[in-house]
């Protein structure tokens, strides 16, 4: 496992992308150049030097310090709305798949209808109705994420619970939580974790377009998607700095969607990626 | 197959019903008074008071949303509190931005994709289809805001050949188009890259078959076979990707209508999110969710067409 | 510079030109931040209507020119009683409609009389509160008689809420304004912009210099910076975003507006809540705030600091900037002496305006976290800035320009009638004596005293004016460069070839 995961190319390069984010992260949890929130460490736009290495920002904000804390946000956003729809999500999918009937009718017409508003509509709704900022935002992204795992979870739960021993397990008389903790959530646990590292890319490209419309975190707390708002206000005066935060996101996203395209190669390869945006 | 396109019907009319009992029911709760906002900070209770009853505000919430469906049936969307003229006539404004906006994007992407996907497949595990895979994940990696932004960057204001907004069409066909140039290729990169993606999985799987197989060893040249026999076979997988990618494009647009300041309904959506125009809101948003349930609607139509074999909704 | 000389000097210009020039330009597109909802300026309070319709389409009695003088409108002179409650006007004659309809005397009662008394459709009643009843005495003359003195009523009936309507096309003044003036609407695609052709009926066709004005409404800084550059838009009169003037600072194609308006900008501290309600804790948020800092940071230095509610072009403004200058070091010492060492948590609402309120709000934050002061920033939209601080008393922080001209009496409203909280007996008593005082200076020492008073108890933490901002294409000329009312008055604007 560990040799095939070394020659497989693209999946260490994901590895190596998301890190560079997480150590990014770890980095500005107890240094960086600059306080991030502090106004004037330099005079406005600024271009890089070695005391800004990537200038500053319309207030005099050093921008490296705030990429780097953006992360910091960004890994948040991703660790909190995944960790939702897993939650929520997984249970109720399992569910679905144990009993069929009613439950599952009832399920699948729920997230049938989640899946008919537009992901970034519904974000930008539930931003308006209980007030823009990352708490809030983090919530919009997890309730997407619970009907994608709960779609996810009953279609690989359903595969499973078609196998003998299910079967067997039950007329034995064991509980049927116990059948899915014990025998469903270890073999759909491949199937999970590579959706959830694309969920992960797709929270991070979604709380930075609700920060975009100015629906996410709120300053001064840094965010990529906030930080690209301000720059292209002011891209008449600098534009260097609509770059970078850019930049962050897509390397981001790009390392994680290695990463679980990766690791989909190396658990399961017949695995379907779930995809909506 | 006629059965289960009914019941899928069925399901869309539920599906678009559900959703506009959400859209109303968030409406009730959500902050900010639209009658208040539109008469401004000097005006007095009274005044407010029967503004809100001219909006019909003041009737209880179940007789509001009935009426809002008996209109809807109608096609009446009512009246936008903001401009006092129909939502029907607004929206019908804005779709002459959204929708020629999103019928580009997906042909660039298509136009783009296809070719890319068919190259790769050609080309497997050589230089040209890890290139053309580079390009697919780097497409899905950069948010198209941010890709709208480094084009307005470069067109508009490094070089200065396009501007950002929208002249209207009566500017011309030409200068209609022009405008939607760049947020079409924005929205178009990722869904793009996406195609490539599906196309070479797609073009790949079809080239296994044995009648692929059958005509290569028939003599046919690789060209021949691929536009003859695989392209054409592959297509079905495509084409309903295609479809579900318009309804994604129209999702996009929210986005790119905001960063190229264009007319279009999204914009109109969020200005109307921000002024608390009910009525815009929720037939924008009803709209919306429609367009992407019955576009999932026909491609599984297609589908159901092309593959006769039963299905389960 | 009156419109009326503007206007000759044009004619005069294009006169000489027109042999010269085979084809002058006859169109004027303007940029706007914002889009007027409705077309209707009486009945709302939205500046973008008044911005669209005020001169172009609707008029007054009087009319208020750029520097804030009041100068005849349909009105072509008026005579004020010795006790000041009656005004008689004289109006202009042979004055009609865009519909070909007449003026007279019955638009005029029909008009005020639908902004006055407690039926008052008026988005801005308090404007016309003293007005007690509107009379015809011919068709040419009307009587205005007021319940009591007010200096400012002249000036209220030349603003856009103050303007004559059509009575038989009321009923769609929001979406085809009936007007007098020389334009009327011919097209509006909302969202996007709204065009205006030539009143056929106006009275003087030849002062009329354009065929067609566009009001494009373009929100966002940077792409209406790209709309100027590309010549998309001729006159962006004001402009929201002072980082949108950089691209245009140093281009000789077009010239930089910087006026003045009447927008004192102020962070209100809620009177009703701890620790707000402390005069030390006021004194030390002041303290902390370096307003010139944050004109240079938030405006890019475009705005004047001010120490009171008072627009510092006004003759009778008092610097009082000096009273609580930035000194953080005084500020830990107040919240100190206050009970509060280690500063205090809030929060603080700010409304939309990208410049003053949430780039203002986002330096008033870092400069308050180096006292100590922890505000989070809480964004809403207009209506929820409304409801909740607005009507609802419910905030702790919050900021806003109060537009209107001459508006130290609000101070005065008390804890239930405005959201300040403010209530101190010896400020009311000056506003009670300023209305009943019609001598100059009588009035300006009023104004000095109540300035004075507020600026001591720090009514609110005052900041700065905001400026008036602008950009033109160089050629056009004839643009208001200060706001003293809510207007695009076009009017005045020609062509310079």
């Amino acid at each position: 496992m560990l040799r095939r995961a070394l020659q497989h190319r693209s999946f260490l390069l994901g590895v190596i992308l998301v890190g560079l984010m997480v150590a990014a992260a770890l980095i500005s949890l107890i240094w960086t150049p600059y306080a991030p929130e502090r106004m004037r460490v330099g005079p406005p736009f600024a271009g890089p030097s070695w005391a800004h290495w990537l200038g500053t920002d319309s207030f005099g904000r050093d921008t490296f310090s705030r990429v780097i804390v953006g992360a910091q946000n960004s890994i948040m956003v991703g660790v909190v709305a995944v960790g939702i729809g897993l939650i929520v999500g997984v249970p109720l999918g399992i569910a679905a798949a144990a009993y069929r009937g009613w439950w599952d009718e009832v399920l699948g017409r729920m997230v049938d209808l989640t899946f008919a508003f537009p992901a970034i509509l519904t974000a930008v709704m539930i931003t308006a109705l209980m007030g823009p900022g990352a708490v809030n935002s983090i919530l919009a992204i997890g309730i997407f994420n619970i009907a994608v795992f709960a779609r996810v979870s009953r279609g690989a739960a359903l595969q499973v619970y078609g196998r003998e021993f299910p079967r067997a397990a039950l007329a034995l008389g064991r509980g049927r939580s116990d059948i899915a903790i014990r025998h469903i959530l270890p073999n759909i646990a491949s199937a999970l974790i590579v959706q959830a590292t694309i969920q992960f890319a797709i929270a991070i490209l979604a709380e930075a377009a609700l920060s975009y419309l100015g629906f996410g975190t709120q300053p001064p707390h840094p965010s990529w998607g906030k930080m690209l708002l301000d720059a292209q206000s002011m891209m008449w005066i600098d534009w260097t700095q609509a770059i970078y935060p850019g930049v962050a996101i897509a390397l981001a996203v790009l390392g994680l969607n290695l990463l679980g395209d990766g690791l989909r190669d190396l658990l399961d390869p017949r695995l379907r990626v779930f995809r909506v945006g | 197959m006629l059965s289960f396109l009914a019941r899928r019907f069925l399901t869309l009319v539920g599906t678009v019903l559900a959703a506009s009992l959400i859209v109303f029911l968030v409406l009730e709760v959500v902050p900010g008074d639209p009658a208040l906002l539109q008469l401004g900070i000097e005006a007095s209770q009274e005044v407010v008071d029967q503004r809100r009853a001219e909006m019909g505000l003041d009737r209880p919430a179940v007789v509001r949303y009935v009426d809002w469906i008996a209109g809807l049936l109608t096609l009446d969307f009512g009246s936008s509190f903001t401009y006092e003229t129909p939502v029907g006539q607004l929206i019908a404004q804005r779709l002459t931005v959204t929708l020629p906006l999103a019928c580009m994007a997906l042909v660039v992407s298509t136009l783009i994709a296809i070719p890319l996907g068919m190259f790769a497949a050609a080309n497997r595990n050589r230089a040209g289809d890890y290139g053309v895979m580079t390009f697919s994940q780097i497409g899905v990696a950069v948010p198209n805001f941010w890709f709208g932004i480094l084009l307005i960057l470069l067109f508009a204001v490094h070089w200065q050949v396009f501007d950002t907004g929208f002249p209207g069409w009566d500017e011309g066909l030409f200068a209609g188009l022009k405008a939607l140039v760049l947020p079409a290729a924005a929205l178009a990169l990722g869904e793009a890259a996406i195609l490539a993606r599906i196309t070479r999985s797609a073009v790949l799987e079809t080239m296994r078959e044995d009648y692929v197989r059958t005509a290569r060893a028939k003599g046919l040249s690789r060209w021949q076979v691929m536009t003859r026999h695989v392209l054409r076979n592959a297509l079905i997988p495509i084409s309903t990707i295609v479809g579900l990618q318009f309804a994604l494009l129209l999702a996009g647009s929210i986005i790119i209508e905001e960063v190229f300041q264009l007319p279009g309904l999204g914009k109109l959506l969020i200005q109307a999110i921000g002024q608390r125009d009910f009525q815009v809101i929720k037939n924008a948003v009803v709209l919306f969710a429609a367009l992407v349930v019955f576009v999932n609607f026909l491609v599984d139509a297609l589908y159901a067409a092309i593959d006769p074999r039963p299905k389960q909704a | 510079m009156g419109t009326v000389r503007n206007a000759l000097l044009a004619s005069a210009v294009t006169l000489a030109l027109a042999p010269a020039l085979a084809q002058a330009k006859t169109d004027l597109i303007v940029g706007m931040n914002l889009e007027p909802p409705t077309l209707d300026p009486t009945t709302t309070a939205a500046a973008a209507v008044d911005e669209v319709t005020y001169a172009n389409i609707f008029e007054g009695l009087t009319r208020i020119n750029e520097n804030g003088e009041i100068l005849p409108g349909l009105a072509e002179s008026w005579d004020v009683s010795d006790d000041g409650l009656t005004i008689t006007f004289n109006l202009r004659q042979g004055i009609e409609f865009a519909d070909g309809s007449p003026f007279n005397a019955d638009d005029v009662v029909f008009s005020i009389g639908r902004i006055i008394g407690p039926d008052s459709v008026s988005g801005k009643p308090q404007l016309f509160s003293s007005i007690a009843d509107v009379q015809k005495i011919n068709d040419n003359t009307v009587e205005i008689t007021l319940s009591e003195s007010d200096g400012l009523v002249l000036f209220n009936l030349g603003q856009g809420d103050g303007v004559i309507v059509n009575e038989a096309t009321i009923d769609e003044i929001g979406t085809n304004p009936i007007g007098t003036g020389p334009y009327m609407v011919d097209e509006r695609v909302e969202g996007d912009h709204i065009t205006l052709v030539r009143n056929p009926n106006y009275r003087d066709p030849d002062a009329v210099h354009f065929d067609t004005v566009e009001f494009r409404f373009i929100t966002d800084s940077a792409a209406m910076t790209a709309a100027m550059l590309a010549g998309d838009v001729d006159v962006f009169p004001n402009i929201g975003a002072p980082e949108a003037l950089a691209a245009f600072e140093n281009d000789d194609r077009f010239e930089v507006i910087v006026g003045t308006t009447e927008g004192e900008t102020v962070m209100a501290a809620n009177w009703r809540r701890e620790p707000f309600n402390d005069p030390l804790v006021r004194q030390a948020i002041m303290h902390a705030i370096d307003r010139q800092g944050l004109v240079d940071a938030a405006m890019f230095g475009y705005g004047t600091p001010i120490g009171t509610h008072f627009a510092p072009h006004n003759p009778a403004y008092v610097d009082l900037t000096g009273l609580y200058p930035y000194d953080p070091d005084r500020a830990r010492e107040l919240l100190a002496e206050a009970g509060y060492p280690d500063g205090f948590s809030t929060t603080f609402v700010l409304p939309p305006p990208a410049a003053y309120a949430r780039r203002g709000g986002e330096v008033i934050q870092a400069y308050l976290a180096e006292v100590g002061i922890d505000a989070e920033l809480v964004p809403v939209e207009w209506a929820q800035w409304l409801e909740g601080p607005f009507r609802g008393y419910d905030y702790d922080l919050t900021i806003v320009s109060h537009t209107e001209p001459l508006d130290i009496g609000i101070y005065a409203l008390g804890p239930d009638d405005y959201y300040f909280g403010y209530d101190n007996a010896s400020f009311n008593a000056v506003i009670d004596e300023l209305r009943g005082e019609s001598d100059p200076s009588a009035r300006a020492a009023d104004y000095e005293e109540a300035q004075q008073i507020i600026a001591e108890d720090l009514a609110s933490i005052f900041l700065f004016q905001l400026p008036q901002l602008g950009v033109r294409n160089a050629n056009v000329q004839g643009v208001w460069a200060n706001r003293p009312i809510q207007a695009n008055d076009i009017t005045g604007a020609y062509w310079q070839e």
